[in-house]
């Protein structure tokens, strides 16, 4: 059986037959809905006016956005013929400025060339000025090289004589500088002294050690003029490594009433700093004549 | 002469119920006809045919012109088949020989039996093919739908419809040529 006789066969194929019954049937079942508006007549709808007239629309629009476009490409290019126009006339306007350049370039150099040689000018002008009041003070350095040479000469025979010469004034002055400071320093301890024995039913410290609350620093501990010490901190003034003496420790003002005790001694500048707060400088010569020792204590008379 | 089913099925839209009843009665056979071959009962092809109508006149506004009226009611007979099938999922898919139940027509007794058992043959050997290329078959050769008309109600590329048919007349053909006591799909 070939493929035309197979086509054949299945085109005459007997068709089923539906039962009477069926057609009354379907017809009774027959329930169409209600027609409204929403459903327009089936067979040609007519399309809406945009539908029809789209391909021509749409035509339009693309030649007119093609005109508009060669419009435009139109405008660039006339102004790019007219800017091209003007930078070939300029091109031809370009050689002279150039020489007018080079010629200003030149000018340029020889202006700051002058400029420059304007400074040296100056400069030599003030050089001059300065050796001429260099030359007019000499006969004065002269006058102060001569008068040099004899105070020198009277400082030498000075010194022959025996009478100060002019390094003992520094030296007398820095002394004077250090006992003043050591004052100061005694000042300090004593009026240390005096606030610990208030704070303590009027008993003097035993020791520096035990005041170290009521003074500032420990550097008043060291004489000026004392430089084998170097009392920076509170661990020298502990090993006992202090320029003064504090003669007398744990001193009860109600027991012993003298406000001449002394309580502290420097004995490089014998300084003395009293019970009473006061410092006394004394003498090596009234240093021996006038603290004496009474009941223990060091007493000034 | 019989009106044209768009004409009719305009009028049933516009409320029209002779004009639906002069549309059942042009169509009816047809749809009972497909129905039949493709559910293989007489009372399942009753039931699947009212529900194709009933559908039919709930999808009047659905109707675009674009299609015929037999195309666009073949496809609402299909799918009512397709949901039948997947519904009922029937024990026996296979159709009954519906072409013995049908009368003979022939030019002669021998040529008319030979043809006829030929024909029967063939038929069975339709019956016994892949579901898609069964119904394809039933569209185009038994409907006497056009290959278009049968890419519509099935809803695929006319491509696809040639292949498929082009492959199920090949088959047909390569069983034909076999034994005949392999050639009835229905006694396997």
């Amino acid at each position: 059986m070939n493929e035309s006789e197979i086509e054949q066969l299945l085109r005459q194929a007997p068709r089923p037959t539906p039962p009477p019954s069926l057609l009354p049937g379907l017809q009774a079942e027959i329930n169409l809905p209600r027609p409204s508006a929403a459903h327009p007549a089936v067979g040609n709808p007519r399309p809406s006016w945009f539908s029809r007239w789209m391909p021509a629309l749409a035509f339009g629009a693309l030649f007119l956005g093609g005109f508009i476009v060669l419009g435009m490409q139109a405008g660039v290019l006339a102004e790019l013929r007219r800017e091209n126009a003007e930078l070939r006339a300029a091109l031809a306007e370009l050689e002279p400025l150039r020489a007018t350049n080079v010629s200003y370039q030149q000018l340029s150099a020889e202006v700051r060339e002058i400029d420059r040689l304007r400074a040296d000018s100056a400069e030599v002008t003030r050089l001059r000025a300065e050796v001429q009041s260099l030359q007019a003070q000499l006969p004065e350095i002269t006058r102060l090289r001569t008068e040099n040479q004899k105070l020198q000469a009277a400082n030498q025979a000075r010194a022959q004589a025996g009478g100060p010469v002019g390094e003992d004034f520094l030296a007398q002055a820095r002394e004077k500088a250090e006992m003043v400071r050591c004052v100061n320093n005694l000042k300090q301890i004593g009026l240390a002294g005096r606030i610990w024995a208030n704070d303590n039913n009027d008993t003097y410290p035993p020791d520096f050690l035990s005041m170290t609350n009521e003074m500032s620093t420990p550097v008043i501990l060291q004489c000026p003029a004392d430089h084998s010490r170097n009392v920076t901190n509170w661990a020298a003034v502990a090993s006992g490594n202090v320029s003064y003496q504090l003669l007398a420790p744990g001193l009860r003002m109600k027991d012993e009433p003298n406000p001449s005790i002394v309580f502290a001694l420097c004995p490089l500048h014998h300084n003395l700093c009293l019970v009473d707060g006061s410092v006394q400088h004394l003498s090596a010569e009234g240093f021996a004549n006038h603290v004496k020792t009474v009941n223990g204590r060091m007493v000034m008379q | 002469m019989n009106e044209p089913a768009e004409q009719l099925l305009a009028r049933a839209r516009a409320g029209d119920s002779a004009a639906a009843a002069g549309l059942v009665a042009q169509t009816y056979e047809r749809v009972y006809a497909f129905l039949r071959r493709l559910s293989g009962h007489d009372s399942d092809a009753q039931d699947l045919t009212q529900k194709t109508f009933a559908k039919v006149w709930t999808s009047l506004g659905s109707y675009r012109s674009q299609a015929s009226v037999s195309t666009w009611i073949h496809s609402i007979a299909y799918h009512v088949y397709v949901d039948w099938r997947r519904q009922s999922k029937p024990a026996d898919a296979k159709a009954d020989g519906w072409w013995e139940n049908c009368p003979a027509a022939g030019p002669s007794p021998f040529e008319d039996a030979a043809r006829r058992d030929a024909a029967a043959r063939l038929y069975a050997l339709v019956e016994g093919l892949p579901a898609d290329a069964r119904e394809l078959v039933h569209l185009h050769y038994y409907q006497e739908l056009t290959l278009q008309e049968c890419a519509e109600v099935l809803d695929i590329a006319v491509s696809t419809v040639k292949y498929r048919l082009r492959s199920a007349l090949d088959r047909l053909q390569s069983l034909a040529a076999e034994p005949r006591s392999h050639l009835i799909p229905s006694k396997l």
